[in-house]
């Protein structure tokens, strides 16, 4: 049998960037990475030209694309969103779910489970944002709750792929929350949060190991009347061991901001993701949904003109790292492919170009634009 | 004469240094030594197994005891002086806020005097205003507050010696200039009540503003205009590693996991420890230079509490918050109301650690992290 080799290319390895080396894929998974750009007998032959190859994105918080949204709940959805962020280099994804109520979100759940037992490998497992978030930062666009039990236990007994679960870890009960994914082997993260310092560090040591989308959805450091306060955001600086992500599409926050956490959480420790909607990657003009419109490439609500979620793509986040906030590439990619494979414990078979892992992987030229993608060992375009 | 101090735990720039001893020579420090044998001549003191530390020194002070540096007068700056000296402020810079030219003359003219005297504590003027951002102004007074003028800055600087640092808000129309100006004149250039973003601290700080005037205060962070997201000065700050910042130490205007937050981020090295007191602070007076200024729950605000405007605290007050409140050890604590201030100001030639050469002025702390004695120039101030 064949075997694909990868040659001529900058190749971005745990280690660093190979200049002049070979990426060999087979049966779908990396068979080697040489330090040789010699071709190979039996090696179908792929000439980088000069391009960076780098492993597949890996995303989560990600709730849609292509004028979808995981929570339709149909097989349509799934593979629309899959497919068009895959053109856009996501190679592992997460689907989001948001606060949708109990059927919605069991059915979508039901659905992920499925599709991962047929064998669907792009699909890492499924992401639950609420409904226990703080009803102060929600202000009534959801029904929220604090934590019961005896419901989030039954979902997760129900629903084997869930992988992620977001809550605001001030709400009573949410503590307990967190022991019980981390024993089930979930991820525990704090989201839609009013937390200050001591709700943050009392959460972190009950599992909730992670923040989502740093500097959304929480407070920074405020003041009441003539006191200040340190806010959510503060908090998680503080503590090392809390991973953190952040949006990443110069909408949600100012470029200097994207770099500030850089400079601070490092590239090990945030992940870059889109928060992605129905109308990310969408080529359609007319808005099934009224609830939002798109105003300069930004996705508001109609109701008070506030940003609604992002619409954009993995590719898109990596090259605002790079141009906007001044990252190197290398991290860039990292905090879009590693680092979000670590977090969601998915490190194992992708997340890196490394012998043994998953053949997922991207072409990119000089400028930052995918130019091929690989799932799997199989070439997409 | 010969002092010596024995029998404590010496802050030394290579760590603590124990059963070791100070040796004064009349106002400098003669030697640190490892040993705490009595050399012959000196007389002793027992530091009884206290922390013997640098003493602090303060950028950012605008009085106590009862009286205001505004007042401008040799006898308040006597007074507010000598009452911090009490409490562990062996060096001074007064702090005036915004004021008129008359004020800041009368105010320079003390300061030089005072200056000129042998072994004073006091080695500069400090202006905080009156080119701020009339948005943050805070516990400003508004009549003065107005765009950087050259006309009254060239001629105050081209007269006048003892000007060591004059805070601005850079966002301001001619602040740029205003900046390399005054640092071309050997003043530190520091931003303060201001709401200038990124790109406006960078040229800020291309100009020559290198410090950041009580960071966190008078100052945003993080915020949304409509429906967009934009960087505070707070963040701008962080980004630019070089910029150092002061940081008020009486646990109040800034909470302790904020003052962890700072220490963490921007660094021992970066970060000075400051009072910002108000004439009130060590005194019975209930009343401050302001009478917009009201005293309650240990600090000073507005009337109609919309903000702080000054602490109560003194330099002994803000060793023991950050230890015991923001967990910082004792060490960092000191290195930042003496090293670091030594070095934002440029006098770390011979102040701001206990080095043979450089000045005695010491301070000595008990294991509670409490001011037990100050010795200035040699001279001892508080006994233990």
């Amino acid at each position: 049998m064949n075997f694909i080799q990868i040659f001529n290319g900058k190749i971005l390895t745990p280690q660093g960037w190979i200049d002049s080396g070979s990426l060999l894929i087979n049966e779908g998974r990396i068979l080697a990475i040489t330090g040789s750009n010699l071709p190979l007998e039996n090696a179908e032959l792929v000439d980088a030209t000069g391009r960076y190859v780098i492993p597949g994105y890996v995303a989560m918080n990600i709730y849609g694309a292509a004028g979808y949204q995981f929570h339709d709940g149909t097989e349509e959805a799934f593979n629309a969103i899959i497919n068009a962020h895959l053109a856009h280099g996501t190679t592992t994804i997460f689907p989001t779910v948001g606060t949708v109520g109990y059927e919605k979100l069991v059915a979508t759940g039901k659905l992920c489970s499925k599709l991962m037992e047929d064998g669907n490998r792009i699909i890492g497992g499924l992401h639950i944002v609420g409904p226990y978030l703080s009803s102060e930062i929600t202000k009534g666009r959801y029904e929220v709750k604090p934590p019961d039990r005896k419901i989030y236990e039954s979902i997760v007994s129900e629903l084997p792929c869930i992988r992620r679960w977001d809550a605001a870890p001030e709400l009573p009960g949410a503590c307990d929350f967190a022991r019980f994914l981390t024993e089930k082997g979930i991820l525990a993260a704090i989201s839609h949060t009013m937390a200050e310092y001591e709700d943050v560090k009392a959460g972190f040591d009950a599992g909730f190991t992670h923040a989502a989308q740093l500097y959304n959805s929480m407070p920074g450091f405020h003041k009441r009347r003539e006191y200040k306060y340190e806010g959510t955001v503060e908090s998680v600086l503080l503590i090392d061991g809390m991973t953190t992500e952040v949006i990443a599409d110069c909408v949600h926050l100012p470029a200097t901001i994207l770099r500030l956490v850089y400079k601070l959480k490092g590239a090990s420790r945030t992940a870059l993701v889109t928060a992605a909607l129905r109308y990310a990657a969408y080529e359609g003009k007319e808005l099934a949904f009224s609830k939002v419109y798109i105003d300069n490439g930004v996705c508001k609500f109609k109701s008070d003109d506030t940003v609604a979620g992002g619409i954009s793509t993995m590719d898109q986040l990596v090259r605002n790292m790079v141009i906007r906030a001044d990252v190197p590439f290398e991290d860039a990619v990292r905090m879009a492919s590693e680092t979000p494979a670590r977090i969601m414990n998915v490190i194992d078979r992708v997340g890196t170009l490394e012998k043994g892992k998953d053949a997922d992987i991207l072409m990119l030229d000089k400028q930052y634009n995918i130019t091929s993608v690989w799932s799997k060992g199989v070439r997409i375009f | 004469m010969l002092t010596q101090i024995i029998n404590g735990i010496i802050h030394t720039p290579s760590g603590w240094l124990k059963d070791g001893s100070i040796i004064i020579s009349d106002n400098k420090i003669l030697e640190v030594s490892n040993c705490d044998r009595p050399v012959v001549g000196a007389k002793i003191i027992d530091a009884k197994g206290m922390y013997i530390t640098p003493g602090g020194i303060e950028l950012h002070c605008h009085g106590g005891g009862g009286r205001d540096f505004m007042e401008g007068t040799e006898e308040a700056f006597r007074t507010a002086v000598a009452t911090h000296m009490q409490h562990g402020t062996t060096s001074i810079y007064p702090t005036l806020s915004s004021s008129s030219m008359p004020m800041i003359r009368a105010a320079v003219a003390t300061t030089e005097q005072l200056m000129a005297e042998k072994n004073s504590p006091v080695l500069g003027l400090h202006l905080e205003g009156h080119y701020f951002n009339m948005k943050m102004a805070g516990g400003q007074i508004p009549e003065y507050i107005k765009d950087p003028d050259p006309s009254e800055y060239i001629p105050l600087l081209e007269e006048t010696k003892c000007i060591k640092r004059w805070d601005a808000a850079p966002e301001l129309p001619g602040a740029t200039a205003f900046g390399r100006y005054i640092t071309r004149k050997g003043v530190l250039a520091s931003i303060g009540h201001t709401a200038a973003e990124y790109h406006e601290v960078l040229e800020a700080y291309e100009a020559g503003f290198s410090h950041a005037t009580h960071f966190y205060n008078a100052m945003p962070g993080f915020h949304r205009k409509n429906e967009y997201k934009y960087e505070g000065t707070v963040e701008s700050i962080y980004l630019i590693d070089d910029m150092t910042v002061e940081v008020i130490g009486d646990g109040i205007h800034v909470p302790a996991t904020i003052l962890k937050l700072i220490y963490k981020i921007k660094g021992v090295e970066k970060t000075a420890l400051i009072t910002d007191a108000l004439a009130c602070a060590a005194s019975d007076s209930q009343e401050a230079f302001d009478p917009r200024v009201i005293i309650e729950d240990g600090v000073c605000k507005l009337a109609d509490r919309s903000a702080l405007a000054g602490s109560i605290a003194t330099m002994d007050r803000v060793i023991k918050a950050v230890t015991t409140q923001a967990l910082i050890p004792l060490f960092d604590v000191i290195r930042m109301i003496s090293e670091t201030p030594a070095l934002i100001m440029g006098i770390q030639d011979r102040k701001g650690s206990l080095r043979k050469g450089k000045d005695a002025d010491i301070l000595l702390i008990d294991k509670n992290y409490d001011l037990c004695g100050v010795i200035a120039m040699g001279k001892i101030i508080k006994p233990i």
